[in-house]
């Protein structure tokens, strides 16, 4: 009986769980939560050493979503992915305005580029070989007066004093103000797409329509990730002088 | 404070109602047990923190290190502490739903789904 009393005493958590959770859950609360865990998980070993086990890696697993979720959503994250995806997307705007602007030999693009544009789904042609096989030549003969559009300026104007006007209305988060600013950079694209597909315009007629999408979309999308990053920045700001001033009490109530 | 910070949830409510009940001995393992035994929520310790955390920034709840046992691993507890603002936030809570039920029964409500 003495020698099961002192093997429970010596019963650890698993220590590989401990590992996972020092992965995820912050440093300001990481020593608190497994000391939580390992007094409840020495309650459970008393009783049944395999149930305890069982009962940690619930615990580990569970709490591991909470933070990963967090993690995902943090602020890090959040100011990489509106980095990095505007920009590709900027990339891949820039790409179809410069396809717009060379439509004089379509066969160069895409066999089916015509066909396509026609349907105004220009997007088709950078999922084509021809497309990036000549690429530096398609370059080359590229107008680049097409980037300078008047009623283009005008829609991303447009959408941008929305946004402005959302987020002060709603003082929404920034990952709603990012869900609300993309999606309006879309809109243009999306209704020159449904605007063709319902009207039977002439192919001379189809380039400018397409055209405004893409460019609003181009226009609109580098404001929009300005405006998430400067939220981006607030919320870090806020969170940083909350961890500071956390950190100062409990330095102070240690002394 | 934002509009959608005044308001508390219904484990929000919860949490910060264990804490009354534990008054000086509000840490994680007992709040976490006392939500178990009492209504039957077995909750991650990780939400319970969250929850608290996320209370903590609104003005609701504070927190302080206290001791370390061995039972813990050497590990410090982290007590809380409702404040005088989550106890207005949770008066407020009480008082909607209070309002809400006014003239409600369960049998009525049962009358009007059928």
């Amino acid at each position: 009986m003495q020698q099961q009393s002192n093997d429970i005493t010596h019963v650890t958590p698993p220590l590989l769980a401990n590992h996972l959770l020092s992965l995820l859950v912050p440093k300001r609360i990481f020593d608190n939560v497994i000391g939580d865990l390992e007094e409840e998980f020495h309650i459970l070993a008393k009783q049944n050493i395999k149930q305890a086990n069982k009962w940690y890696w619930q615990q580990t697993i569970q709490t591991s979503f909470v933070y990963l979720k967090h993690k995902a959503s943090s602020i890090e994250v959040l100011g990489r992915l509106n980095f990095y995806l505007p920009l590709a997307a900027f990339l891949i705007a820039s790409c179809l305005i410069i396809i717009l602007s060379t439509l004089e030999n379509p066969e160069l693009i895409s066999p089916t580029f015509w066909d396509e544009l026609l349907q105004g789904k220009v997007h088709m042609a950078l999922l084509s070989d021809n497309f990036w096989g000549n690429f530096w030549n398609i370059l080359s003969m590229a107008e680049w007066g097409m980037f300078v559009h008047l009623q283009s300026v005008i829609i991303a104007g447009l959408n941008m004093l929305l946004l402005i006007y959302l987020d002060k209305k709603q003082q929404a988060s920034a990952a709603k103000i990012a869900l609300w600013g993309y999606t309006l950079a879309f809109v243009p694209y999306v209704w020159s797409i449904l605007h063709i597909a319902n009207h039977s315009f002439v192919a001379q007629q189809i380039g400018p329509i397409i055209a405004t999408g893409v460019i609003s979309f181009l226009y609109t999308l580098l404001p929009v990730s300005y405006i998430v990053h400067r939220k981006l920045k607030r919320m870090q700001a806020a969170q940083n002088d909350y961890e500071k001033r956390q950190l100062q009490r409990e330095h102070d109530e240690a002394l | 404070m934002s509009e959608k910070d005044k308001f508390l949830g219904e484990f929000e409510q919860m949490a910060m109602l264990a804490l009354i009940h534990l008054g000086s001995e509000a840490y994680g393992a007992a709040i976490r047990q006392l939500l178990a035994e009492q209504v039957n929520r077995n909750v991650a310790i990780g939400a319970l923190y969250s929850t608290l955390e996320r209370l903590e920034r609104k003005g609701m709840v504070e927190s302080r290190l206290g001791e370390a046992t061995a039972q813990r691993g050497g590990r410090a507890k982290r007590y809380f502490k409702v404040t005088a603002q989550g106890q207005s936030a949770l008066k407020r809570a009480r008082q909607a739903m209070d309002t809400l039920w006014q003239g409600v029964s369960i049998a009525n409500f049962q009358s009007q789904e059928v």
